[in-house]
């Protein structure tokens, strides 16, 4: 199931934070593990074996590693165990195709099968996830879960199951076993989800139908304009999709008295790649950052080594995303912008006007997003070309005038919408630092609710409404 | 990543700048006595909000049809346990297929490959209360943030004109479907031309075969497009030509609609409706002057009819699609004479017959929105006015006979013919039962072949006429 969805906003939501709150704190947990199955069920029931087992491994694993604490060497295979264990089901399922398709177009003459297996969704996701928590135990920076239907609750936790923020254990450690839900928070839990519902639904779908349009454009027929276009609409789509999924979760956590962190930080207002992968998918990120990238020592070793750290990581980022040559090229890519920009490209950066280090980092961007959005590397590069006159259809056409005139005030908005001003502003407002007093207080209930209507308008009469994480 | 500010191995005891959003938040629940009332009232209408739809999408009865949007609405599917188990071993089935046997089943399963959660979706979609009235919020935004068309359905003043009207699927060689596109209807267009000259060449002296396509509203409001409107993607010009390449191939003798409704159009008339993609009464009579002379004969003047007015809130099918309409609804006039309702006209099917004093059909159709069926409309048949079989004739006479061969744009025409002829109507889209016995009839003049061009591109059924007149005159001169 998706958040954007009628029936998630009018059946699903209300069922879910209805008995939440009827029933007792005590089994709180509990509804949240069977709802959260139902809603990681609702598309594809199979998978829900696979799920269970996560969680019984990892909850097991996670027991063996507190209780062998004193005894290092059990405690590390209980670790190891569960890291195998999870990186072989999300190694099965995301890339056994991929390894044996490669091998075969390696080797000619094998002969193994291909399964064809769909994915099953948020399953990089929740395997980070619930590795997170073993790791967590191991180093002590969690206590261990003793309810297993709890730490289910953790791995399966509906809000942010499917397309993220990756929640670190120790996060939400203490808010697993006691939490309060307020007002307030529940208010701000509103705005936020919100915010993330009107991003997907007005923003994304819309501009994402725009790119989708460019895209199905025959090669030979689109004009250079039309490609720089479609790259910025896919752009623009991903970030607006990306970060209200995790608006979403954001919000519906806190609607469930859950505090997770931001995943989103305005990543195209960055001044470079090194602050724009500090501001995009930030839990990703950080999840790398703490697993993988600080054990293999970081950048506290030799220069050499500090360089192949950042590479393994980026090339694991890449392939992270999916299964797929583009998404390692993709991390390759970003591996070798941030060892040009630790080697000397900041330092240079510094030193040049702010504004072209904006434009500088958007251009990079931009290009990433171009090997990110062709799984077809072929077809990609077809695409580039064409952005740079090779194979188009001539500079610019009609089409092309007609579709930025009657988009323009949309992509305005977009690109507003892009920077922390809108949320500034509302703030300034919102928290009478205008003083303009009490009408905000009542356009902001009235403001949510037409918000309301209109989103829900645009779910009514839509039949665009993709989901775009099913590879990750 | 975030190694030029963490200099430590342990990022955890590293206090870290916080991102932006998490300060507000800080700030946002520190002022939360400031802001009580407020978060109660978001609280509060956010609740009753989604309640109140949630329930009320449960309490309101679900409907078949839509009036509005003109098409069948998605019902509530079944869940049972068996159901759960069934989808659950396609699933699994499912899984152990390689792509392109994936596909290859899917397609086996065709309308029966439902999975329960899209079901549901749609089934939502479809009967969420108010749909009509939010379909008609969305539209206003879209059209308020300028961008001048929504669904497809360009806004022109009070027009709505719908792009392009390639519609179907087709197969491909290897076998799997794809959507038509527009090339496909182009095609579609040469090989109809063809099939009709076929047709014509057919034909025994003393009968003749006329083709007349008109063009759709936005072959009609090339002009008041946008400035930088496209055209081109319209593909308008490539039907049009294909139309005319073909005609002129096959030397058909055919009658010229497009350009001069055009040019009634463009001259301010009223000659297509605001919201629905047929022409009016009065575009329908402009043609009917056009067909009669043809023929070599006078058509009526346009003051020998009295033009009455059946409707003036008729909303039609391009607002179907679009959602709203700025312009207001359309009004839909019928061009009536003396002595019209000493015409009958007889709608046959099955065993079931409707009889219409005169050829309009005013009671059924007043108050639903579906009003341009008071044109030949049936009691029974559920075709509006698109019946296999309609029979028109005048009382006391023996006449003349005309086959019309036609899609509903003929459906306002028939007041006019009929004034000349004695009518057969068919409309190979509604029945593919075989017509013939009406060929044998001693006074058939005439078979006219009318659509638009929407009908004519996509499903216009001319195959099916071919294959029935063509070897029945063979059979005969044998």
């Amino acid at each position: 199931m998706v958040f954007s969805t009628l029936e998630f906003l009018f059946l699903y939501l209300i069922i879910a934070l209805g008995f939440y709150y009827l029933f007792p704190r005590k089994i709180r947990n509990i509804w949240l593990l069977i709802i959260s199955l139902v809603f990681y069920g609702w598309g594809e029931p199979i998978y829900l074996f696979l799920m269970i087992f996560t969680i019984v491994v990892d909850y097991v694993c996670g027991y063996m590693v507190d209780k062998f604490r004193a005894d290092k060497k059990k405690a590390k295979t209980a670790l190891v165990i569960s890291v195998i264990l999870n990186l072989a089901i999300l190694g099965f399922f995301k890339y056994y195709d991929f390894i044996v398709g490669s091998i075969i177009n390696l080797i000619p003459g094998v002969n193994i099968p291909l399964l064809g297996l769909s994915l099953p969704i948020g399953i990089s996701f929740y395997t980070f996830q619930a590795l997170s928590y073993v790791i967590d135990v191991y180093r002590g920076d969690a206590s261990v879960q003793k309810k297993i239907t709890s730490f289910g609750a953790y791995v399966t936790l509906f809000p942010q199951l499917i397309a993220g923020p990756i929640v670190r254990y120790k996060d939400v450690d203490d808010a697993l076993n006691e939490r309060t839900e307020t007002v307030d928070l529940f208010a701000s839990g509103i705005r936020t989800f919100m915010a993330g519902l009107g991003k997907k639904i007005l923003f994304a779908n819309v501009v994402g139908q725009l790119w989708a349009n460019i895209r199905d454009v025959p090669m030979g027929e689109r004009t250079v304009v039309a490609a720089w276009l479609g790259i910025i609409f896919y752009s623009l789509q991903l970030y607006f999709d990306f970060s209200a999924y995790s608006d979403m979760a954001i919000g519906l956590g806190k609607m469930m008295g859950f505090r997770f962190l931001e995943n989103f930080n305005y990543p195209y207002i960055a001044d470079s790649i090194t602050d724009f992968w500090r501001r995009w998918h930030m839990s990703l990120s950080t999840w790398f950052r703490d697993n993988v990238y600080f054990p293999l020592g970081g950048s506290r070793c030799s220069l050499f080594k500090t360089y192949r750290n950042l590479f393994i990581v980026w090339m694991l980022t890449g392939i992270w995303h999916g299964a797929y040559w583009n998404y390692i090229l993709w991390g390759v890519f970003y591996g070798v912008i941030l060892m040009m920009e630790k080697g000397f490209l900041l330092k240079w950066l510094e030193k040049i006007p702010k504004a072209l280090r904006h434009v500088y980092t958007l251009i990079i961007v931009l290009f990433g997003w171009l090997i990110f959005v062709f799984e077809n590397t072929s077809e990609g590069f077809a695409y580039l070309k064409n952005m740079f006159g090779v194979g188009a259809a001539g500079f610019a056409s009609t089409a092309d005038a007609y579709l930025v005139l009657r988009n323009l005030i949309f992509i305005a908005i977009l690109i507003i919408a892009c920077t922390p001003l809108p949320k500034k502003l509302f703030y300034k407002l919102y928290f009478n630092e205008f003083k303009p007093g009490k009408v905000w207080r009542v356009l902001v209930p009235v403001g949510c609710v037409a918000l309301l209507v209109v989103c829900t308008a645009y779910m009514v009469d839509s039949s665009f409404n993709p989901f775009l994480y099913f590879r990750f | 990543m975030d190694n030029n500010e963490i200099k430590v191995e342990n990022p955890v005891k590293k206090p870290k700048k916080k991102p932006e959003a998490e300060i507000l938040l800080d700030r946002q629940l520190e002022m939360k006595t400031k802001t009580r009332k407020t978060d109660i009232a978001i609280l509060a209408s956010f609740c009753a909000f989604i309640l109140f739809f949630g329930i009320m999408f449960f309490v309101m009865p679900d409907k078949e049809y839509s009036e509005t949007e003109k098409r069948p609405l998605k019902q509530a599917p079944s869940m049972t346990f068996s159901r759960i188990g069934e989808d659950l071993k396609r699933d699994l089935k499912l899984m152990t297929m390689t792509e392109t046997e994936k596909k290859a089943y899917i397609a086996e399963l065709g309308d029966k490959y439902l999975v329960f959660s899209d079901e549901i979706g749609d089934y939502y979609a479809d009967q969420f209360p108010f749909r009509d009235q939010l379909r008609t919020v969305k539209a206003a935004v879209e059209i308020g943030m300028l961008k001048q068309e929504n669904n497809d359905v360009l806004f022109v003043g009070n027009y709505l004109i719908k792009k392009d009207s390639v519609s179907g699927v087709t197969k491909d060689e290897d076998g799997t479907f794809r959507d038509r596109t527009y090339e496909d209807a182009a095609e579609t267009i040469k090989t109809n031309v063809h099939l009709l000259s076929g047709i014509e060449q057919s034909l025994p002296e003393g009968i003749d075969l006329r083709t007349a396509v008109a063009g759709r509203t936005v072959d009609a409001a090339k002009s008041k497009l946008p400035a930088v409107f496209p055209y081109e993607d319209t593909h308008a010009d490539v039907y049009w030509k294909a139309y005319s390449d073909q005609i002129n191939a096959d030397s058909v003798s055919a009658v010229e609609l497009k350009e001069m409704l055009k040019a009634h159009f463009e001259n301010g008339e009223y000659v297509y409706y605001k919201t629905d993609h047929h022409w009016t009464s009065l575009g329908a009579y402009y043609a009917y002057c056009e067909i009669i002379k043809s023929y070599g004969l006078e058509p009526y003047p346009i003051d020998s009819f009295t033009r009455e007015t059946y409707t003036t809130s008729f909303i039609g099918t391009t607002y179907a699609k679009a959602g709203a309409a700025f312009g207001g609804a359309d009004t839909i006039e019928l061009f009536r004479f003396e002595g019209d309702e000493d015409y009958t006209t007889k709608i046959v099917k099955g065993d079931k017959l409707t009889t219409l004093k005169g050829f309009y059909n005013k009671e059924k159709y007043r108050d639903i929105n579906d009003k341009y069926s008071v044109f030949i409309g049936s009691d029974d048949t559920g075709d509006g006015g698109n019946n296999a079989v309609t029979l028109v004739t005048k009382n006391g006479e023996s006449r003349k006979k005309l086959i019309l061969i036609k899609d509903s744009f003929g459906n306002s025409i028939v007041p006019f013919l009929a004034r000349h002829f004695d009518l057969v109507i068919l409309d190979l889209r509604t029945s593919s039962e075989d017509f013939t016995g009406y060929l044998q009839d001693p006074d058939l003049a005439h078979i006219l072949v009318l659509y638009n061009m929407e009908t004519f591109m996509n499903d216009a059924k001319i195959s099916d006429a071919a294959s029935r007149i063509i070897p029945y005159y063979r059979t005969k001169s044998q």
